[in-house]
């Protein structure tokens, strides 16, 4: 029990109908002649915005937007490692991944949970491979991630790996390639890209996979696949977040170049 | 059978207690529940042992082939690993003593260990009180000063808890360190004691040791000198009951010694065999 | 994974060669598995339990525990798994004190996603007491005696053969004259359960990158060598029920699905091994029943 913040109460109403394109408590049907809600395509991605420096204290930082996943990230460092820690001849990369509180459909505590941490260890395994560590001994570099709005839990994951990547590109951290990530959640044995909680929760048997790549150098830096699927599906799966993660490199390329040519 | 109304709290955690309980009961098929007869009229405990009756006591030397000294113990149902590394450099250098070796004991605890489960914090401080007797125990002695600045680790696993996991904890510690080559003074072997109705008790098992008018006694000697290293009581007793129960839990002592001194002997002789053999 | 232990650069050349070559030290291919050796009904107070050893390094000890519990409102008529990992400091010095957390974390979250959820196969209603009240928890307690690579297999190997030694006790459910609902639980193991659709429960095999090929079941050696790992886990249906990638390391796509592959073969054979072995184990304790002898193995070592 958390004693030095004030606690929501256990139990509350939704204060009033969400104000949203469908009613309350209907949920349209995931597939209607090949489309979704919301009038996409299975493969296609819902729109990204993506910019950088919102957090002016941060080194880096980049805030993105995927239809209500909203996702916040903040860059600090490298600065020197504390003594405690250790010597460590390549520089460390630190993860802090936080849904606010008010994030998701129920209310989420203070503290990390053990999915937080996850996480957490998730991203830093994602980047770890793009930054060059070796450039940066004695040194750390820290990644706050807030999640602001969680429509769809891989998805979260997948922009927040999106938007750390972008932000550490920001701090001018030293990096052999931008990370992209994809989400995609696998509906009656098809995959469809970038889904949102709705579609992940309909059915009992959901599956989802996020999958982070370089996609200028091509290698696969993370991936996380929950849920019973056949292999065929889960290699076609693998392949089009592939593609997916290409179109969102060049969204970050795209808002990176966008935010250096305003300052200059 | 048991029976559970939905409607009244705190009912599911007294089932979970129950089904514990029964579960302990080898043999037994019903019992009272205000008190449980420990001792009845024939003189027979609850488990079918005479009082001044061990538990079977069984262990193995070496069972984990990576460490440097392993020992397993059963006693009855209470079950402890116990795993020695050293001596070797101490890990962190504020433990450093220029003139002896550090004994570094961490206590651990099986979720699964006793009848309700319960997952309990490495910072508990019940584990580490454990932990620091069964230190104190060893630091007389393990003779400490033949390896200056240097540690050695002793790390118990208790698997199964059915009363007497501290005394099956350093058993199964001074085998482990026997096992290592770590040089001792002599065996430690403890034991319990404990009192029902001014009989004394020795070795007692879980629902003994859990009844809130036993009182209950570790007492871990050196066989060969008789030096008590470790005595710990916490209850009130009368002077002549305990007087009573410390020389029964100390003949319990020499008993375990006898069981330990022919476990190693036995595991040597194997060895002994094995190299020839060769 | 946190990596302990040190390798030097020079070892980790000659692994990495091998790997090129398909040799490696203990004289397995690349695809070679380690048998493993797994014991079931160890812990007699446990509801289900088995130990799998992998080689001469990691041992682990598995206990399934049923305890009751309030049904999740979300999921009112089904009971859940609740999965807890823990290094002991007897498998390495690094996992004294708080020294395992991220290793235990890392590990019960790789376990949690290969068994929670629709990918576990068990039939979770069988474990639901009192719709939308009561319900079955089963606690799956790991404790890892000894590390010596391959851990998160050999968890997965022992938590379903515990699965399936597990027995959940009977309970009887019925309704009082003012409507609330009334259960007995039996106490007589006799009248235990086994739990359902066992079989369906996922096996995880890895596969390590190691310079620019992949081995399966690495020792703990080669996974020091590793730049990537892959916990690939598959049912007896040749799904794939969950994979992540761990480590610092990239992996090319070519080779992520040759790892993918590779595993998911690997997996089908181990899992027909062990249903082989859970129904040798099943007839020895009807024919010990028919007997009258104790069926619980009376101890873990000796």
């Amino acid at each position: 029990m958390d004693r030095r913040r004030v606690q929501g109460p256990e139990t509350s109403v939704v204060p009033f109908p969400l104000l949203d394109d469908a009613a309350p408590g209907v949920v349209a049907p995931p597939l209607q002649a090949g489309k979704r809600a919301g009038g996409r395509r299975p493969e296609d991605m819902r729109p990204i915005f993506l910019r950088t420096g919102l957090i002016s204290q941060a080194s880096g930082s980049a805030y993105i937007e995927m239809g209500r996943t909203k996702v916040a990230c903040a860059v600090y460092g490298p600065r020197q490692i504390k003594k405690q820690q250790g010597f460590s001849e390549q520089g460390r990369l630190y993860c802090e991944f936080k849904f606010a509180t008010f994030a998701c459909k129920k209310r989420r505590n203070h503290q990390r949970d053990s999915q937080e941490k996850e996480f957490s260890q998730v991203i830093v395994q994602a980047l770890t491979p793009s930054i060059r560590l070796e450039k940066l001994p004695k040194s750390v570099v820290d990644i706050y991630v807030t999640v602001v709005e969680n429509d769809g839990t891989a998805s979260c994951l997948a922009a927040a790996i999106t938007a750390a990547s972008t932000a550490l590109a920001d701090a001018g951290v030293e990096m052999i390639d931008l990370v992209a990530a994809a989400s995609l959640a696998y509906q009656q044995r098809r995959p469809e890209g970038d889904a949102p909680t709705g579609e992940n929760t309909r059915e009992a048997g959901a599956a989802d996979l996020v999958l982070a790549q370089m996609p200028s150098l091509g290698d696969v830096t993370h991936l996380l696949h929950r849920g019973p699927v056949d292999w065929a599906q889960m290699s076609r799966a693998v392949e089009q977040c592939i593609d997916v993660c290409a179109k969102i490199h060049a969204v970050m390329v795209h808002s990176l170049r966008e935010h250096s040519a305003a300052e200059q | 059978m048991t029976t559970v109304t939905t409607a009244v709290g705190g009912v599911a955690s007294f089932l979970l207690f129950f089904r514990a309980v029964c579960s302990l009961f080898i043999g037994a098929t019903s019992f009272a529940m205000s008190r449980v007869e420990l001792l009845n009229p024939e003189g027979l405990r609850v488990d079918g042992r005479r009082a001044n009756e061990l538990r079977k006591l069984s262990c193995k030397l070496s069972p984990l082939q990576h460490a440097d000294g392993s020992a397993y113990i059963e006693q009855g149902n209470t079950k402890v690993l116990a795993v020695v590394y050293g001596p070797r450099e101490t890990r962190h250098r504020a433990q450093v003593m220029h003139d002896r070796a550090y004994i570094n004991v961490e206590y651990l605890v099986a979720p699964f260990s006793a009848g309700e489960r319960k997952k309990r914090s490495k910072n508990d401080k019940r584990l580490l009180e454990l932990a620091l007797a069964v230190k104190q125990t060893f630091d007389s002695v393990v003779m400490t000063t033949l390896h200056p600045r240097s540690q050695i680790d002793i790390y118990l696993q208790v698997l199964q808890d059915d009363g007497g996991a501290l005394q099956a904890s350093i058993n199964a510690a001074t085998l482990a360190l026997v096992d290592a080559g770590v040089p001792m003074v002599d065996y430690v072997c403890a034991c319990t004691g404990g009192c029902v109705d001014s009989q004394a008790l020795l070795d007692l098992n879980h629902i003994e040791e859990s009844s809130a008018e036993t009182p209950d006694l570790t007492v871990a000697i050196l066989p060969r000198s008789g030096k008590v290293t470790l005595l710990q009581m916490t209850s009130r007793v009368h002077s002549d009951q305990f007087e009573q129960m410390l020389n029964l839990a100390m003949e319990g002592c020499r008993q375990v010694h006898a069981v330990l001194d022919s476990s190693v002997r036995d595991s040597m002789q194997q060895l002994a065999d094995q190299m020839t053999h060769r | 994974m946190a990596s302990f232990g040190l390798v030097s650069q020079v070892e980790r050349d000659f692994v990495e060669r091998g790997v090129d070559v398909g040799i490696r030290a203990d004289g397995r291919a690349r695809d070679d598995y380690r048998p493993p050796r797994v014991e079931l009904g160890l812990v007699s107070q446990s509801d289900g339990s088995a130990r799998c050893q992998l080689g001469d390094g990691t041992d682990v000890l598995v206990s399934v525990r049923c305890e009751l519990g309030q049904a999740d409102p979300a999921a009112d008529d089904r009971g859940r798994l609740a999965v807890s990992v823990e290094c002991s400091p007897s498998a390495s010095q690094r996992f004294e004190g708080r020294g395992a957390d991220d290793l235990n974390t890392e590990l019960s979250e790789a376990v949690t996603r290969a068994l929670t959820g629709p990918q576990s196969g068990l039939n979770l209603r069988q474990l639901c007491i009192v719709p939308g009240m009561h319900c079955w928890v089963l606690n799956i307690d790991a404790i890892v005696l000894n590390y010596g690579g391959n851990v998160v297999d050999a968890l997965l190997i022992a938590t379903r053969a515990a699965l399936a030694d597990t027995r959940v006790p009977r309970t009887v459910v019925q309704e009082m004259e003012d409507g609330a609902m009334d259960f007995e639980v039996d106490d007589d193991v006799e009248n235990a359960q086994p739990l359902e659709h066992v079989h369906n429960v996922p096996l995880c095999v890895t596969a390590n990158k190691i310079g620019a090929g992949y081995v399966l079941d690495a020792t703990l050696t080669e996974e020091l060598c590793a730049s990537a790992r892959l916990h690939v886990t598959v049912n007896s249906s040749g799904q794939v029920c969950a994979a992540q990638k761990s480590g610092d390391g990239a992996i090319e796509p070519s080779l992520l699905m040759a790892m993918l592959q590779a595993a998911k073969e690997q997996a089908r054979r181990l899992l027909e091994q062990q249903d082989e072995q859970i129904r040798r184990h099943e007839t020895e304790i009807a024919a010990k029943r028919a007997r009258g002898e104790p069926v619980k193995r009376p101890s873990i070592f000796v």
